[in-house]
């Protein structure tokens, strides 16, 4: 049996539904392998696709009343959208990613060369000075 | 490590087209079951040929063109600063540090009764590798009787320890 905590000691934090749900929330993978929560732009792509899917299977049902050809044409939709997603969003992540790299290196030149003849703004000051 | 950015970059690209196309072998398969179309007399069909032929290979380029990029992105060699000798044994890897001095040790395991709170099981060591960061190390990796292999996941490294040949690996900390 656990000790009473003294006072001023942090109690221990009791499993609670909303813990239990969250965990539980985490380890959701769409179809049991696809880790959609922990892949940049994938939990996105997904969910557009269904939208698209829906979109385009409903929509062709609705013109034309065949069931079949609408959930062809809704899986294709999702394939076409998720794809078209994906490939949006993994571009901006990657331009995303670059700007980043190269604001880290532009800080750690400026920390290291402040005050210096290789200080990057100082050449720029004296630049546009001229 | 960059490489390992590019591996992460690649296995989700993979992944994707992987559950794609796992989705549509499921809904097709679901489709033919559950048709009531039926024709005995099909003799030949040759645009879903041409199509299912064309498909898959313009998949397949599209899956082994990164996957040659990085191949040869994980071999590239650009000018390493320092150079790490590895050598492996049952069961206990010797390191030596001959660039600047001749500084050689061995690296054992340590047991878990030897291990401190907080300490990880099956990896805290006694002596451990000393890598600077951000500079380009060469590692020359062989071993000493049996194969072994030398690897850091987070790095997205592994070369095998060969008796008899000297593998190199170049990586940025």
């Amino acid at each position: 049996m656990a000790a009473a905590p003294e006072p001023g000691e942090p109690k221990e934090r009791k499993a609670s539904c909303t813990s239990l749900h969250l965990s539980y929330w985490k380890a959701f993978k769409l179809l049991g392998f696809l880790d959609v929560e922990n892949i940049p732009c994938a939990r996105d792509s997904i969910l557009y696709g269904s939208l698209g899917s829906i979109v385009a299977g409903f929509g062709h049902f609705l013109f034309t009343s065949r069931i079949k050809r609408s959930c062809d044409v809704g899986v294709g939709g999702f394939i076409l959208v998720t794809l078209g997603c994906w490939f949006h969003c993994r571009y901006n992540y990657a331009k995303q990613r670059i700007r980043e790299r190269i604001a880290r290196e532009e800080i750690k030149k400026k920390i290291l060369y402040e005050g210096t003849h290789l200080d990057p703004e100082r050449k720029h000051n004296s630049n546009s000075s001229n | 490590s960059p490489v390992m950015e590019e591996l992460i970059t690649f296995h989700d690209h993979a992944f994707m087209a992987m559950s794609l196309i796992s989705f549509l072998v499921l809904y097709a398969l679901l489709s033919t079951l559950t048709t009531k179309l039926t024709n005995t007399n099909i003799t030949d069909a040759q645009e879903m040929e041409t199509i299912w032929t064309i498909l898959p290979a313009i998949i397949l380029i599209l899956i082994a063109l990164p996957s040659l990029r990085i191949l040869y992105l994980t071999d590239e060699v650009n000018d390493p600063s320092f150079t790490i000798k590895s050598i492996g044994h049952q069961w206990y890897w010797t390191y030596e540090y001959t660039d600047y001095g001749g500084l050689i040790f061995n690296s054992y395991m340590l047991p878990p009764l030897f291990l401190n709170p907080g300490d990880l099981r099956l990896l805290e060591v006694d002596n451990r590798v000393v890598l600077p960061i951000e500079a380009p190390v060469r590692m020359m990796i062989t071993s000493q009787d049996v194969l072994h292999s030398w690897t850091i996941p987070t790095l997205g490294l592994k070369t095998d320890a060969v008796p008899g040949r000297l593998n190199q690996t170049v990586f940025t900390a």
